[in-house]
């Protein structure tokens, strides 16, 4: 378990990146605020800047795996790919979601 | 954060920073691209660009965790409360500092010596390829080629890219105004500079032209004597230097790191050979040098010019009798010799003292441990991690180790002026003991990995077991099992280390003192010795460097309280090697291996000296003066040649003057040194040499001071010449004392490390036994109060030190079995370590222990049951 397990808001972030990143092949840093903007309809609207601490945070835990690449447009950017550490850390968080928000729907309904 | 990845940050935050901003560019000029093909204007894309990545402080969030900065911080926190909390406990931090600083001191100073001397290449450039060659005698031992073998070998191989030939004899007069100097001087041929490959740093080097009689008039001098003794005169290129007697000028100027072929060279002239050493093939008098072609192995040279001195041998069984092979020497174990080996033995030990001194600190800290588990439990209970801790108490060890390391350098500095001092000029490369980073490296090495020794170590008990317990507990009565094992094992170790240490030195001072109670069979009191330089353009024939001695022995033996006076070519102890065969007609061969020194002497040597003779009489001065032949032989000799039957009286010929006749056998002197046994001699007065012998000894018996002494005799030299000089002046004693140098410094050294373990564990062994007393007072308060006396206390403690001590003696013994073999090499003669050696040592050793447990035993006796319960 990570050290920010217990970090709700960090926690849905990661939950958000890893499950971007499981979906699909590598990719920069744009291209998964991309997705999660597209997924969300635009629902989740986070500052592109706040995924990087946190995409560096996830590589240095082994969950995800960073390669320079080259992008369409011929620049330089890093490619983010989930692990197989990262899917479990995934399958984990999804799991806390779940019983999260399950615990939230409870709670709403009988108060 | 991993520790790595914190590392590869600190040691290149730059790039960590690149990437970082290259990632950012990126993803803001694809958000501006795809506005722009959205159809936004650029401002507009920006704009947005700017808005949508927010204004994050990425950068500084990024690299927090990597952060060196916040580690140091941390570290800088710990090391603020490490000293807060050593400044609490003056006592326990100032001796753990002392014991450090001379733990790390003493390594730091042996290695000073060991860097400069061993470590170090020689100041010259691909030092590894330069060799010494000598030739290998029948017994092994070396011998220098002679002129003849030396240009064969130089003909004949193809392993050396260069080589240079270079006398033994060193020796020279320098005349300065009215006076006349005797200085080290290096005889080399013209190639032995390029050879060695050092450059001038004034003039030039010698033509090959000036290796010859008649144009050699040239010297050469070391840049720092030209700064002292000749004044730094700025227009000494070109200028006449009076040597041995005649005008030489100087033509260039060597730097003063070039120590060759002697750390004393300063003047440097070609070596001439005379006509009779250049052409006979068996005046072995001319050592080599070499420079190994590039890719050739030591081994390889050594094999091809073995191959060329067999096939000398072969050509000339005469003057090269069983030499079939050479010697090689890679010049820095020709320069360093032994005393390499001997810094390295002394290295071990010295760090076997720090060894000791480390577990002293671990006991220290162990103890401190325990006395603040409290304090560990609450910090624990808050909510410190174990890892907190455990690095909170690496950083005192470290805070420890670094206060230590600084004091240490100091003992360091002081400790290579006393070994300095203790070598006395004889310790090879001594010029170039400084401090480099090597050194510095070795000391903060040292002081750091003791850190990490004593802070592990002792870490793990830190947070050991049951901390809750020592909260519930109350403080010190839960003395963890663990800590008190370790503690225990530390002082076994340190037993063990001094009972080792302390062995090694006891059989080196038993050596050493059979070594210096050996009878030279000389009478040495009153009797005072120096050696007479003659400037050979001017002693060019025997007959009037006899006749200059001669008088001068007859100006001495009138002088008022002066015995008698004599002169010899080899001070017993001091000099020796100039030997050969001799052949006695009438006897039966004797083996090919035979060979006998010859010994020159003038005036009445033997009385000098105070050398009985066993058998007929002494030299007549009709035999003195040369009108008849005569030869003494010492009792070797006598034995070896003439067995049972009476020598006196027979006729050496051959290679001694022919037809000298025997008339005294003298009782042997230890003439090669006191390590060796007395070799066959034999005795011939001055005058039967037909070649002059410029350098000699005098010995004088006189009852007067030596200072007063040396102004009478350089008085009456000076009323006969003044160009003679007059050096090493010593009593005999000091001569045998300094022959034995190395034997005493090595002694001494040893010595002094194997007090300072016996102390360490005396110290060790008190420490330990006070602290565990302190935690049993209790249990000692009930054991009173039911009534055990005293004496059952005292049994106790010492029974419990027994086994500590009992264990370190046993592994003690296993190390004496193990540095057994590294003591020969110490001081020869030692062949392995004596059963009365270690017996002494182990009673030494027990005797130390018993002196520091009767501290706190007593204190155990002293336990007042009411006072000390009443306390719980």
């Amino acid at each position: 378990m990570g050290k920010h397990n217990n970090d709700r808001l960090q926690g849905t972030l990661d939950l958000l990146i890893l499950k971007a990143l499981a979906r699909s092949e590598a990719l920069h840093g744009y291209g998964i605020a991309q997705v999660i903007r597209a997924w969300s309809d635009d629902m989740l609207r986070i500052e592109d800047g706040s995924l990087y601490p946190a995409l560096h945070r996830m590589t240095e835990e082994r969950w995800l795996k960073a390669e320079w690449g080259v992008t369409d447009t011929n620049r330089k950017a890093r490619f983010y790919s989930i692990t197989a550490a990262g899917r479990k850390q995934l399958a984990a968080e999804e799991k806390n979601w779940a019983q999260l928000t399950d615990a939230v729907a409870r709670f709403l309904r009988f108060a | 954060m991993s520790f790595w990845s914190r590392f590869k940050n600190a040691v290149r935050p730059d790039a960590l920073d690149v990437e970082l901003q290259n990632e950012v560019e990126t993803h803001i000029a694809l958000i501006e691209a795809d506005e722009i093909k959205r159809g936004a204007s650029p401002e507009a894309a920006r704009a947005y660009a700017r808005q949508r990545f927010g204004n994050t402080m990425v950068h500084r969030e990024v690299t927090r965790d990597r952060d060196l900065f916040a580690w140091v911080e941390q570290f800088v926190q710990d090391a603020r409360f490490s000293i807060r909390q050593l400044a609490r406990v003056p006592g326990f931090t100032l001796t753990t500092v002392l014991l450090l600083a001379l733990g790390i001191g003493v390594n730091a100073a042996i290695f000073t010596l060991l860097n400069s001397v061993v470590l170090h290449s020689l100041p010259l450039p691909d030092a590894d390829r330069l060799l010494v060659l000598l030739e290998r005698m029948p017994g092994g031992g070396d011998s220098p080629p002679s002129w003849l073998d030396q240009k064969d070998f130089r003909e004949q191989n193809h392993v050396l890219e260069s080589m240079a030939a270079f006398s033994y004899g060193s020796s020279m007069l320098l005349r300065n105004g009215n006076e006349t100097n005797r200085v080290v001087a290096g005889y080399v041929t013209p190639d032995y500079f390029s050879t060695m490959g050092v450059k001038p740093v004034a003039g030039r080097l010698f033509e090959t032209s000036e290796a010859k009689a008649g144009s050699d008039a040239v010297v050469l001098v070391r840049e720092d004597y030209w700064r002292t003794a000749l004044n730094g005169d700025p227009a000494i290129l070109g200028k006449q230097l009076e040597v041995n007697g005649r005008k030489c000028e100087v033509i260039g100027m060597l730097p003063e790191s070039f120590r060759f072929p002697s750390d004393t060279a300063v003047v440097w002239a070609p070596l001439v050979p005379k006509p009779n050493e250049a052409s006979n093939r068996g005046w072995h008098g001319f050592p080599l040098v070499g420079r190994l072609k590039p890719g050739v192995s030591m081994d390889q040279a050594r094999t091809e010019l073995s191959a060329i001195m067999k096939n000398l041998s072969q050509q000339y069984p005469n003057a090269n009798t069983d030499r079939t092979a050479v010697n090689l020497y890679p010049m820095q174990r020709w320069k360093v010799g032994d005393a390499g080996d001997r810094l390295l033995v002394l290295q071990c030990a010295a760090f076997a003292v720090f060894l000791m001194t480390c577990a002293n600190v671990s006991s220290l800290l162990l103890a401190r441990y325990s006395s603040r588990r409290r304090e560990f439990a609450l910090r624990a209970a808050l909510g410190a991690s174990g890892f907190r801790q455990v690095r909170q108490h690496l950083t005192e060890c470290l805070m420890l180790a670094g206060i230590g390391c600084v004091a240490g350098s100091g003992v360091a500095y002081g400790g290579v002026q006393f070994l300095l001092k203790l070598y006395g000029g004889g310790l090879p490369r001594a010029n170039e003991i400084g401090v480099d980073a090597r050194l510095i490296w070795f000391t903060v090495g040292v002081a750091m990995a003791g850190a990490l020794a004593f802070g592990l170590t002792t870490a793990w008990h830190g947070r050991a077991n049951g901390l809750e317990l020592a909260l519930r507990e109350g403080g010190h009565s839960a003395g963890s099992r663990k800590g008190a094992i370790a503690r225990k094992v530390l002082v076994a170790a340190q037993v063990a280390c001094a009972v080792t240490l302390v062995s090694a030195a006891a059989e080196l001072i038993r050596s050493f003192d059979q070594l210096t109670s050996v009878r030279t069979g000389i009478e040495m009191d009153n009797l005072l010795t120096m050696r007479v330089s003659l400037p050979d353009s001017k002693y060019t024939t025997a007959q009037r460097a006899n006749e200059f001695l001669t008088s001068l022995i007859g100006r001495l033996n009138e002088a008022p309280g002066i015995a008698s006076a004599a002169v010899i070519n080899m001070l017993p102890i001091q000099q020796f090697g100039y030997n050969g065969d001799i052949n006695v007609p009438g006897l039966p061969p004797h083996p090919s291996s035979f060979y006998t020194e010859f010994r020159w002497v003038a005036g009445d040597y033997l009385k000098t000296m105070g050398v009985p003779l066993v058998r007929g009489r002494n030299f007549q001065p009709e035999e003195l003066s040369g009108q008849k032949n005569a030869c003494i032989i010492n009792q070797t000799l006598a034995k070896t040649l003439w067995g049972d039957r009476d020598p006196i009286g027979w006729s050496i010929g051959s290679k001694g003057p022919d037809g000298t006749t025997v008339v005294g056998v003298a009782q042997d002197v230890r003439q090669s040194g006191l390590n060796r046994p007395p070799g066959s001699e034999l005795i011939l007065p001055l005058s039967a040499r037909n070649a002059p012998i410029t350098e000699q000894s005098l010995v004088v018996r006189s009852k007067l001071a030596p200072s007063a002494l040396t102004t009478v005799i350089r008085k009456e030299i000076a009323a006969l010449d003044s160009e003679v000089a007059l050096y090493r002046i010593k009593p005999m004693q000091e001569v045998v004392s300094d022959s034995v140098g190395y034997a005493r410094i090595t002694t001494t050294l040893l010595s002094m490390f194997a007090g300072l373990a016996l102390l360490l564990a005396a110290f060790g062994l008190y420490g330990v036994m006070s602290y565990v007393v302190r935690e049993r007072m209790r249990e000692f308060a009930i054991r009173v109060a039911i009534g055990a006396g005293g004496a059952q206390l005292i049994s106790m403690v010492v029974r419990q030190s027994m086994t500590m001590v009992g264990v370190g003696l046993a592994a003690g013994l296993v190390g004496v079995i193990s540095v057994k073999r590294v003591l020969p090499s110490l001081l020869a003669g030692v062949k392995g370590i004596d059963v009365v050696s270690v017996a002494a040592s182990v009673g030494v050793l027990a005797a130390a222990a018993v002196v520091a447990l009767v501290a706190p035993a007593c204190r155990a006796t002293r336990v007042d049951p009411i006072l000390t319960l009443r306390q719980e």
